[in-house]
């Protein structure tokens, strides 16, 4: 569908990004659904196989189904797996040439993101968020790397997980649906992941967390606690069948290729004797497209609800500022965002202080905590003439660094350029 | 423990030019800074369009810029002006704004002779000794007819010994005499005769010691003074001269070559300082 003129250039995006597949969803605002797209404008299939072809004797590259094609033809070479090998940091060798993965994927990225302009006006801009199964330190350095490399305005761009996504995309379902816990199964030919999303009211805002189960199917790779010859029907049946004995439902959902989802008969008929059951392979990058409406504050939904993940923050971290002589806090890093979205910079002008009192408080009522950052060797200067830059930011979950820069003040009393990294472990 | 405050401007990329007090700012911070501990040295020529455009453009405070450049449109006072400025910048406490706002009213009471000389006597402790001569003659000429030879006496002191830091010597000389004509005070004696010193062949110096005058406990002490420095010029000598010296005696070229290159441009660094 394309835009009308007169609306607002904005769109959100959702990029769900697994190890098979790609599934790009997009909306204009909160009132329309996210609308899935594919790689065959007009076609119906909304996922896009996460692979790429070379023709052979060519430097062109093909992707997704048409990579598919021309590589059984024989007419190119294959690449699949392609974020598996960015993490193993894999070589690809073709035709004598050597190719890193993540140049792999950042042209698979750039091509499929390319497809939005078949659907949109020409001069969209968009707030994008990836979705994967797991945000790691590894794959966020991946995805960043990729995202400055095809100059993405890194502001409009986050990361959530799949459980957040999942979350996301429940809070903006019809209300009954948002009241009751679900289930939703992942199913892809090497595991399946189950997610278990349940709200709490009693609390302001409500908050919703996610539990995440997993079991592989790969017999090739792991020792199972299935029988032999079991299939994936059986596997995912007894799988269901234990965590719905522990954790009670509403709604389930079936995310997967629609190939391995046809073979689910047993699971299927077992899961709608009890629960209302849903399937698709877009609920991720729905859920993202949500999440990205969400990020714009202009387009926030009414809902106040808070995802507690296993990624969020939760402590508020904050230093005491003067206003007029009086102390009032002032926050660095709010709880309630993923690790990886807490970033602060700001520049800030020491009074009297030779440092800085960092304070941390818990989501929930209890201790708060407190640090003394000391700024050595920093210049006697009168006061109000030092302005410092911070720098906040977590470098891997939990892991909190805080940076500080001597900016000086100006001509008036020159920066000594000296620096102080200060790290706290949030475990 | 003093705490901190959290800036509500950010840096600028490309700084302000204050030409009254030969400084560039980064920052609306600095500007009020500077406003609070020299709010003499701002006269009408501070409401600027330029200062307002920078406003806008390199703090994001574009509604303060138009504010700013409003009250210039509408013929504002600098008091108008600056009360502005400095409440939307939560840097001065309100005590510390009334204060600046106070010396503002004040300052209207001090002749324009007076405070384009506090401007030049700034501008002299930043080291911006050609701007601070031109601050110099804009007091004199706004101080024709003033009856008190003390202020005028100074400012020729104070070109006198600006002169004589850009080393010339004869302005040096000029200006030093015309001090002591005013003020008959023997430091500016004293100054005169040291540029005389630096300035003419021994002779001719003591002609003009002997000639003017007639001052030869003056031309003495002052020859005992400098021979002492001369004297005591080893230790004087700085480290980083020390540190040439004992390189170029050890032999180490290269190095001795290298730190006299970088003396020689901080000391011409140093000077482009002065004369900017």
């Amino acid at each position: 569908m394309k835009q009308d003129k007169q609306e607002e250039k904005l769109i959100y995006v959702g990029y769900d990004l697994t190890d098979q597949w790609v599934s790009i969803s997009y909306s204009g605002n909160l009132k329309s659904n996210p609308v899935s797209i594919g790689s065959v404008v007009g076609g119906n299939k909304t996922s896009i196989p996460l692979v790429l072809c070379k023709w052979y004797g060519m430097e062109q590259w093909c992707y997704g189904e048409e990579a598919k094609r021309v590589a059984q033809a024989g007419d190119g070479c294959l690449v699949d797996e392609l974020l598996h090998k960015c993490l193993a940091g894999q070589q690809i060798l073709i035709e004598d040439n050597v190719y890193e993965p993540v140049d792999l994927l950042k042209l698979f990225i750039k091509k499929t993101l390319h497809l939005l302009s078949f659907h949109c006006d020409k001069d969209y801009r968009y707030i994008l968020v990836i979705s994967c199964r797991k945000l790691n330190n590894e794959i966020l350095q991946i995805l960043k790397q990729i995202i400055h490399d095809l100059q993405i305005d890194s502001d409009k761009v986050y990361f959530q997980s799949h459980g957040e996504s999942f979350f996301s995309y429940m809070i903006h379902q019809e209300k009954p649906f948002i009241r009751q816990q679900s289930l939703l199964f992942e199913i892809n030919h090497r595991e399946i992941t189950a997610y278990y999303l349940a709200f709490q009211y009693n609390t302001r805002p409500y908050t919703a967390i996610t539990e995440e189960f997993s079991e592989i199917i790969d017999t090739e790779e792991k020792d199972l606690p299935f029988k032999e010859g079991e299939n994936i029907d059986d596997m995912m049946l007894s799988f269901t069948k234990k965590l719905t004995a522990d954790y009670s439902a509403a709604s389930v959902f079936l995310i997967g290729e629609g190939s391995v989802l046809d073979t689910l008969s047993a699971t299927k008929e077992y899961l709608c004797r009890y629960y209302r059951v849903f399937q698709g392979i877009n609920l991720f990058s729905k859920g993202a497209c949500f999440g990205a409406i969400e990020k714009d504050k202009k387009e926030a939904s009414e809902y106040q609800y808070l995802y507690l993940g296993k990624d969020m923050v939760r402590e508020n971290i904050g230093i005491l500022t003067l206003n007029e002589k009086e102390e009032e806090y002032f926050t660095v890093i709010n709880a309630g965002v993923n690790w990886y979205d807490a970033v602060f910079e700001g520049d800030f002008i020491l009074d009297k202080a030779g440092s800085i009192i960092l304070y941390r408080k818990p989501i929930y009522p209890g201790e708060v905590k407190r640090h003394e950052i000391l700024l050595e060797g920093i210049p006697a200067r009168p006061p109000k003439t030092t302005r410092i830059h911070l720098s906040a930011y977590f470098n891997r979950k939990n892991k909190f660094i805080l940076e500080i820069r001597d900016l000086g003040f100006g001509e008036i009393f020159i920066s000594s350029g000296k620096k102080w990294i200060f790290k706290m472990d949030m475990e | 423990m003093g705490g901190i405050l959290s800036c509500n401007t950010k840096l600028a990329e490309y700084p302000y030019f204050l030409g009254n007090l030969g400084l560039y700012i980064y920052s609306m911070e600095e500007l009020c800074y500077l406003l609070e501990k020299h709010t003499v040295l701002f006269d009408e020529s501070f409401m600027r369009v330029d200062l307002c455009i920078w406003i806008t453009t390199q703090n994001d405070r574009s509604a303060l810029g138009k504010e700013l450049k409003k009250i210039m449109d509408t013929n504002g006072s600098l008091r108008d002006f600056i009360s502005k400025l400095i409440g939307s910048i939560h840097y001065l406490t309100m005590a510390e704004q009334q204060a600046v706002l106070k010396a503002l009213d004040d300052n209207t009471l001090l002749p324009r002779g007076k405070r384009i000389k506090c401007r030049a006597d700034y501008l002299v402790e930043r080291k911006k000794y050609v701007l601070a001569v031109s601050e110099y003659k804009k007091a004199l000429r706004a101080l024709e007819g003033e009856q008190d030879p003390g202020i005028l006496a100074a400012i020729m002191h104070n070109m006198g010994y600006v002169y004589a830091k850009l080393f010339l010597f004869e302005k040096a000389a000029y200006y030093f005499k015309k001090a002591f004509a005013l003020n008959g005070d023997d430091q500016s004696k004293m100054q005169y005769l040291a540029s005389c010193r630096f300035l003419y062949q021994k002779d001719l110096y003591i002609e003009k010691v002997v000639g003017e005058f007639n001052d030869e406990e003056t031309a003495l002490l002052l020859e005992e003074k400098i021979t002492k420095i001369l004297e005591n010029s080893e230790e004087n000598v700085s480290a980083a001269i020390k540190e040439v010296l004992f390189q170029k005696e050890a032999g180490l070229m290269q190095a001795y070559n290298e730190s006299v290159d970088e003396l020689l441009n901080k000391w011409k660094e140093s000077y482009r300082i002065s004369i900017v």
